[in-house]
């Protein structure tokens, strides 16, 4: 490292963040091990107990003839959510930080329309509370992301969503092409 | 400690076909779960008069106390049993999830005991405890009968120990299987469960532990999760929350 060389963060404009500049929570299959870690974290920092039922995030596992393969889910944050269109007690609305879709528990009447029309499941309404409970991002810092020792669940920018994918994408023909330009010399 | 416990020991008479609730707290203080419980256990089934193979040897599945936490590391089952190679304490354990989910479903240990009249399996779910007919699954191998299981409970959660048809026919090396890969591999431990006509336990449960962890201690779990399994140049610093 050169010590000699030192940078100045130029800041060019400033202002309202554009609504776009949010984080989302992605989710690399391939590197899902399985270990459940998110789950627990989940439930540890919403209600302070190891409880996979009560995680807002599930990795749904499969085993067939001896090959285990496991992709977490949990809520999509969907751009145009179906919760909230048919929620009747307009309990869920868009948090204007984190654009997360967030419960009111004291508009919620646990009436399980959410969990019905997701197509994903993610919403649930938990027992003890009788409210629906769902992924609110943990206010810009999901504690599933912090836990997750495989990196495979990552909280990007929105902008920078499936850059890793891409590149992982075209990675061996990166490699060929580098091959190809090492023989031409 | 104890709050760590899922508070009950189960106990499966397979010559009765009848299962039996033992507290956690007659064993908890003395002895740490796992292999505390099952060495305890075992102590108090066998002498030394009895046939590895018979029914009264007992074959004890135990959860640690920190199985089902965010402790990494720690959802191994302690397997234990009179060992049919060596005549004395045999003491085997395995990976897998399964002790995590027993776990979860409330349980700390599984005690076989008796030899079952027909082929038998286990089925837990949460407090609701069955015995099986495996007659269909017995002579199949590890994987097949997990999958089996799996579709037969309607439950494709569901975490299985099963034996292969090694331990169905008490070859004395063989082992008792954790979903892929991971065996309870030494002592014999499968012949056992061969011996008592047991093919599998199976446990589905997403209940969770009985009581809240504190704070400090999940933080101290995280700080344990992110360096056993990260490289140390991409380690990230201990989440402040």
């Amino acid at each position: 490292m050169n010590e000699n060389v030192s940078a100045t963060v130029v800041v060019v404009a400033e202002g309202a963040a554009p609504s776009h500049e949010y984080g989302r929570l992605t989710v690399d299959v391939e590197k899902c091990t399985g270990c459940r870690c998110c789950e627990l974290a989940c439930s540890l920092k919403n209600y302070g107990e190891c409880n996979p039922s009560r995680a807002r995030i599930y990795v749904v596992r499969s085993q067939v003839d001896g090959v285990i393969t496991t992709i977490p889910v949990t809520c999509q944050q969907c751009e145009d959510p179906l919760c909230v269109a048919m929620c009747p007690a307009a309990a869920l609305s868009r948090s204007a930080e984190t654009h997360a879709v967030v419960v009111d528990p004291d508009k919620c009447l646990g009436c399980r329309t959410c969990v019905e029309v997701c197509p994903f499941g993610a919403p649930a309404v938990d027992p003890r509370t009788g409210k629906a409970e769902k992924c609110t991002l943990c206010d810009g810092e999901p504690t599933c992301v912090k836990v997750c020792s495989q990196q495979a669940l990552t909280f990007v920018s929105a902008e920078e969503e499936g850059l890793y994918r891409k590149r992982s994408g075209v990675e061996k023909y990166l490699e060929h092409l580098r091959s190809v330009a090492a023989i031409d010399g | 400690m104890t709050d760590l416990y899922g508070g009950k020991i189960l106990r499966v008479d397979l010559t009765r076909g009848e299962v039996a609730t033992v507290p956690t707290e007659r064993y908890a203080p003395k002895f740490i779960g796992g292999r505390g419980f099952n060495a305890r256990l075992l102590y108090e089934a066998v002498d030394a008069s009895t046939d590895p193979l018979g029914p009264e040897n007992i074959v004890g599945l135990s959860a640690g106390p920190l199985s089902g936490t965010l402790y990494p590391g720690c959802s191994r089952t302690d397997v234990m049993c009179k060992s049919p190679v060596t005549g004395y304490i045999g003491n085997a354990s395995m990976g897998g999830d399964w002790s995590a989910e027993l776990k979860h479903a409330g349980w700390d240990a599984v005690v076989l005991e008796g030899k079952a009249a027909k082929p038998v399996y286990v089925a837990i779910r949460n407090d609701r405890v069955e015995i099986r007919d495996a007659g269909e699954l017995w002579g199949k191998q590890n994987y097949v009968v997990q999958d089996l299981i799996r579709s037969e409970l309607g439950s494709p959660d569901a975490k299985i120990v099963s034996i292969g048809p090694a331990g169905e026919n008490q070859v004395v090396y063989s082992t008792i299987h954790c979903n892929v890969g991971n065996a309870a591999a030494r002592t014999g431990t499968g012949a056992v469960m061969g011996s008592k006509n047991c093919k599998a336990i199976a446990c589905a449960a997403r209940r969770g532990s009985r009581s809240p962890t504190p704070r400090r201690s999940w933080r101290r779990a995280w700080r344990l999760t992110r360096r056993s399994a990260t490289p140390s140049t991409t380690r990230r610093s201990t989440p402040s929350a």
